[in-house]
C-alpha cells in the first residue's frame, strides 16, 4: 500500500504525470500478483526455492581425476552481466571466425540465459548429469553439474 | 566500498612428483580491490592525457582495460559475500589446487 501512495504523491506533486502514475501502478499490481500466486498451495517447491551454488564436479572411479568447483550464484550472475562487455572486445577476425561458424556473440545475452537457467526450468536442480568411458586413462568419469 | 563478506582468497597448490612441493598464500580481496581502484583512478588520469580520437590505439587500450577492470572489481564483489567456501578443488595425478574462500 505504501507504494501505491508514494506514487500518487509523485503524481500529486507533479513529479509523474496520471499516466505514468497509472503505468507504475499497473506494474505495480502485475509484480504483487506473481507473489501472491507463489503463496498459494499449487506452487511447485522448486520455483520459490532460492539456490545459493552451481556446483560442478568431476570425478573418475579410479581416482585420477577429482574436480569440485563451486560458483556462488551471485558472481554467475555478476559473470553473465561482464560477458556482454567482454565479448565486445573479441578481435575481429576471431569474431569472424565464428560467424563463419554460425556463432554471434554479440547477439548473446548471457544474463537473460543465467536467469533462465535459474528461475525458470530448474524443476529438477540437476543441470547434467553425465558418465562416460575415459579411454585415456582407463576410468569411468562422472560430470554433474546442479544447483544447491 | 563495502567491508562485509569474507576477505581472503587462499590459494593452495600441492606438486607430488618425487619431490614434494606445497605454496599456500593469501591474498585479501578487500586489498586487491583497493589496488584495482587506485589503478582505475591512475588509468582515468592517463586518459586525460591521452588522445581521444578512435584513429590511436592507446586510448582504446586504455578504455579496454578500465572495462576488465571494472569487471575484475565485480566478480571480486561476487566472490566474498556468501560465506566461507571452497571456490576450486582440483586433483590429478600428483597435484592439487585449490582456491578457498574464507
Amino acid at each position: 500500500m505504501s507504494d501505491q501512495l508514494k506514487i500518487l504523491e509523485m503524481i500529486e506533486n507533479g513529479q509523474i504525470t496520471a499516466a505514468e502514475g497509472m503505468e507504475l501502478l499497473d506494474a505495480l499490481k502485475a509484480g504483487a500478483e506473481p507473489a501472491a500466486a507463489g503463496t498459494g498451495a499449487n506452487t511447485s517447491p522448486a520455483a520459490i526455492r532460492s539456490y545459493k551454488f552451481l556446483k560442478i564436479k568431476v570425478s573418475s572411479d579410479n581416482k585420477t581425476v577429482n574436480v569440485n568447483v563451486n560458483i556462488p550464484i551471485r558472481l554467475l550472475t555478476t559473470i553473465g552481466e561482464v560477458a556482454g562487455k567482454v565479448t565486445a572486445y573479441i578481435p575481429a577476425d576471431a569474431r569472424r571466425q565464428m560467424e563463419a561458424k554460425g556463432v554471434d556473440v554479440a547477439s548473446i545475452d548471457y544474463a537473460k540465459i543465467i536467469e533462465e537457467v535459474l528461475s525458470g526450468t530448474l524443476e529438477d536442480p540437476n543441470i547434467v548429469d553425465v558418465e562416460a568411458w575415459d579411454e585415456e586413462h582407463k576410468a569411468l568419469v562422472k560430470v554433474r553439474i546442479y544447483v544447491e | 566500498m563495502s567491508n562485509s563478506g569474507h576477505g581472503f582468497l587462499w590459494f593452495r597448490l600441492r606438486v607430488n612428483n618425487g619431490r614434494d612441493i606445497r605454496i599456500c598464500f593469501p591474498l585479501s580481496i578487500h586489498v586487491f580491490r583497493e589496488l584495482l581502484d587506485s589503478f582505475m583512478d591512475l588509468l582515468s588520469l592517463i586518459s586525460v592525457f591521452v588522445p581521444k580520437s578512435p584513429a590511436l590505439g592507446s586510448g582504446k587500450s586504455i578504455r579496454t582495460a578500465g572495462e576488465l577492470i571494472r569487471a575484475l572489481i565485480a566478480l571480486l564483489g561476487s566472490v566474498s559475500g556468501d560465506g566461507p567456501y571452497d571456490l576450486l578443488d582440483i586433483e590429478t595425478e600428483g597435484v592439487s589446487v585449490s582456491i578457498n574462500i574464507r
